[in-house]
């Protein structure tokens, strides 16, 4: 498909789009084909898009990690394992229902039942107890003292209980429900009902959802009569329908094509970091490495010194500049400041390559080594690859760089064929812990630590810092855990970290869009701009 | 012809279950779907749960087995993906891909026959020639280029036509389809036409070898002798003798269109069964691939039988043969 990507975005320059009349209706060009209309059926980026459009959680996660209220007005702790939560007055379902406490307790139990391979269930698995002490009031008892669970709540949406539902017990499988709807009974929109701010009207799996704005909103009103969400996964055929006018809003248009946008006054683009930070994973865990050469069996990357020196081979900036056209920032965390337990002390790592040559040295690496750099696929990481290759050869690491398809990467990296490798992480939950736990933590020692842990890192000083953050409930204490967490991995170099994504959007001028965080696309960012009528 | 049924039949059966066993053993050795579908947050725990709800916890051969036995009672699996019966999840995406397909048979008859028909008996025009050339072009141009290309020309440059995706849709008997609205009509004009240009390339040229080959004939020679016309010389004597060839290959090409129009929904992202395909190949969706693929054999197998029947009615040869034999 690059040869693809290339003759189309040559043939942009040539293109004039007419710009088609503006109305209230928003058309929406995405990278991402969702599997389903079902909020609970499967985690996954598209899945996950549309549910801000027509569902909502109790909670919100903001900028700055930090929970913010939506279903839930307000909450407290009755003790350290029980939560109440003061749920929003006057809220409507699409089908003119009246959202209550049961609707949330039903929902649990629905996230609960759901079986697939994207289950959303490992959210609510920390609750014990679900009662509703009146129709707006919830208390919620988890297992154990459980200070994530308002992260976590904010990534499963509330779907209305059906009236004829009986008593809920969340103690029982199942609830003591019979049936629960399918995902099937979503995508055909009988049971499709939220409370969002705009209801579905139609949707094609793998094709386009509609939205049409829900007047009985209870928040802010939102800005577009409709809004047509359609995948498009071709970055270049995505940017062709765009400047054909087929939709006045696009994630993701080709890096070629973005100066002829920027520069043309029918259109602009805007910026925002993603959740997605890219860094290179070392095997710390054998001797010897199976892609390491030249060592004599020695392992390189268990000396922290050539960790190190690869760290400082890197040059950062220029591979924001030259490789990502500048949609990256340098980064010391492991996730952005955006991310609960952010330390701003930490600086990305300086490029310095007398400084990393030395290091190679003291740790008798002078001469260096041979190793392979395994990476994904697809455009950025296999060009990321290539500049990394390049500023490694300088202290002597002589990089052969392999880029596997998806399905084959994931496959080795989980029987641990790796030397170095090249991947993302980004975590939902808008906290360090989830990212550092899945990734650095030592496998099979606590639940969830090490999940995708490619090269065997072990730290016990980390592991107690994670483990002690998860069962902290005071967030002040909390959030000092989790920074010094992040000192822990930036002082041993646990990881290369290079860069935190940052997404682009193209659109017409005639609408001003701000995209959040969440490097979704979501409707309610967008507006008509000022100067259109 | 109960004895070239049963035959049929027989082959078709051997050739599924090669193919099953291809597909199966061929995804099994890419890769692990549970990897790439559960969330890295997921416990190991939770990842054991899956991999034996999808039934990937068995070995090979017992998972192919399970697979076979679940195939003779029509049951090809569930989707890891949707979680749904294979079957279920492609025959969504079937009504995309056949007006997709039968838009652009429809283009390729309309425009292949009489420009062929119209080269063949005025080989020596300009005009002639200039349609040989052209047919040439369009047959030896790759399909996603000539794609791109129409979605740069009437999409951007013109903005005529919207460059992709399907347009409104309106249930036919039950079955959604978007060549009955005007919307629709509009999306599907460029991706029908880049499908279709091939195969109008070909019909052209067979429609022409025919042509010259007939027009010399005796019987062609009579008809012009006792006065018809030359259109009912044309449509009467000439396209009946000349469809024979056409209609196998279009029988044939309209299989491959149903089957493997994957490069054509992608440029357009066109949410048919060859986007499925491409999609459940990434995710490793074991199910909806070999699921897939057992069908477009059904397809071929179905179409290589009703060309046949075809035939008959065009060539009474056949079927007075078919009748002594």
């Amino acid at each position: 498909m690059r040869m693809v990507s290339s003759i189309l975005s040559a043939l942009c320059f040539f293109g004039v789009a007419g710009l088609h009349a503006q109305s209230q209706d928003l058309k929406i060009g995405t990278a991402r084909t969702s599997t389903s209309a079902d909020p609970h059926f499967f985690l996954m980026n598209a899945n996950d898009e549309l549910r801000h459009y027509a569902f909502e959680s109790l909670v919100d996660v903001d900028e700055s990690g930090d929970p913010k209220p939506r279903l839930a007005a307000s909450w407290k702790l009755l003790d350290d394992k029980t939560w109440e939560f003061k749920l929003r007055d006057g809220v409507t379902f699409h089908d003119g229902r009246k959202f209550t406490a049961k609707d949330v307790i039903y929902s649990i139990c629905r996230v609960r039942a759901n079986v697939s391979a994207g289950s959303f269930a490992r959210y609510v698995s920390q609750v014990a107890g679900a009662n509703a002490t009146d129709p707006l009031t919830l208390v919620i008892r988890t297992r154990a003292p459980y200070p994530l669970l308002l992260p976590e709540f904010s990534l499963w949406a509330i779907v209305p209980a059906p009236e004829d539902v009986g008593d809920l017990d969340i103690a029982v499988d199942g609830c003591g429900v019979k049936s629960f709807p399918t995902n099937a009974d979503f995508d055909n929109l009988k049971f499709a009902i939220g409370t969002g701010s705009y209801a579905y009207t139609a949707y094609t799996v793998g094709g386009a959802a509609k939205f049409k704005r829900f007047d009985r909103y209870w928040g802010e009103r939102p800005a577009w009569e409709t809004v047509t969400i359609a995948p498009i996964e071709d970055a270049s055929v995505r940017t062709a329908a765009f400047l054909a006018g087929d939709y006045q809003l696009i994630q993701g248009p080709t890096p070629s094509a973005l100066t002829r946008i920027e520069q043309d006054a029918k259109y602009k683009t805007a910026n925002a970091p993603t959740y997605d930070v890219r860094y290179l994973m070392f095997d710390t865990a054998r001797e010897p490495s199976p892609q390491v050469t030249g060592t004599n069996g020695r392992n390189p990357f268990k000396d922290r010194r050539v960790r190190e020196a690869v760290s400082k081979a890197l040059n950062r900036p220029a591979i924001i500049e030259r490789v990502l056209n500048g949609k990256g920032v340098a980064i010391a965390n492991i996730q952005g400041p955006e991310t609960f337990g952010f330390n701003h002390a930490l600086k990305a790592v300086e490029f310095d390559i007398e400084g990393a040559r030395k290091l190679m040295a003291s740790a008798g690496y002078a001469e260096g080594f041979g190793v392979t750099l395994s990476v994904q696929l697809d455009t950025e990481a296999s060009r990321v690859g290539q500049a990394v290759a390049q500023m490694l050869a300088r202290i002597g690491i002589k990089v052969q760089l392999d880029s596997l398809p998806t399905s084959v990467f994931f496959q080795r990296r989980s029987t641990g064929d790796y030397s170095l490798y090249s991947y993302t992480v980004g975590a939902r939950t808008g906290e360090m812990g989830t990212s550092l736990r899945v990734l650095l933590g030592t496998p099979k020692t606590h639940p969830g630590f090490g999940n995708i842990n490619g090269g065997g890192y072990s730290n016990p000083d980390l592991d107690r810092l994670l483990v002690a953050a998860q069962a902290e409930m005071d967030d002040g204490k909390r959030r000092a855990l989790l920074e010094d967490a992040n000192r822990v991995m930036a002082e041993d170099h646990a990881l290369a970290l290079i860069y935190q994504r940052v997404d682009t959007w193209a659109f017409n001028s005639t609408i001003a869009y701000q995209p959040s965080i969440s490097g979704y696309t979501l409707a309610r960012d967008a507006r008509l701009a000022r100067r259109d009528r | 012809m109960i004895v070239y049924l049963i035959n049929r039949v027989g082959q078709s059966l051997f050739v599924l279950s090669a193919m099953s066993l291809i597909v199966f053993v061929g995804i099994y050795v890419i890769g692990d779907p549970v990897q790439i579908l559960v969330s890295p947050e997921a416990s190991a725990e939770e990842i054991a749960q899956v991999r034996r709800n999808l039934g990937l916890d068995l070995s090979l051969p017992t998972q192919y087995l399970r697979f076979l036995s679940g195939a003779t009672s029509g049951d090809l699996g569930s989707s890891f993906v949707y979680n749904e019966s294979a079957i279920v999840v492609i025959l969504r995406h079937f009504p995309a891909t056949l007006e997709l397909a039968l838009a652009a048979m429809f283009i390729a008859i309309a425009l292949g026959i009489p420009l062929g028909v119209w080269a063949g008996i005025r080989s020596e025009t300009f005009s002639a020639k200039a349609i040989m050339a052209a047919s040439t072009v369009g047959a030896s141009l790759p399909t996603f280029w000539v794609g791109l290309i129409l979605i740069m020309c009437f999409a951007v440059y013109l903005g005529w036509l919207p460059a992709s995706g399907r347009g409104a849709t309106r249930s036919v008997f039950g079955v959604e389809l978007s060549i009955f609205t005007r919307d629709g009509l509009a999306h599907i004009i460029l991706p029908a036409l880049n499908l279709a240009l091939f195969k109008v390339s070909l019909v052209i040229r067979l429609a022409r070898a025919g042509a010259r080959e007939i027009v010399g004939q005796e019987f062609i020679k009579f008809a012009r002798a006792t006065g018809q016309s030359p259109a009912r010389i044309v449509l009467g004597h000439l396209l009946k003798n000349i469809m024979i060839p056409i209609v196998t290959v279009l029988g044939l090409e309209f299989g491959s269109v149903l089957a493997f129009s994957v490069v054509t929904e992608r440029v357009f992202s066109w949410p048919g069964m060859g986007n499925l395909l491409v999609r459940s190949l990434f995710l490793l969706d074991r199910p909806i691939v070999v699921a897939y693929l057992m069908l477009t054999v059904v397809i071929f197998v179905v179409i290589n039988f009703t060309v046949d029947v075809i035939y008959t009615f065009l060539d009474p040869r056949i079927r007075f043969s078919a009748k002594a034999g």
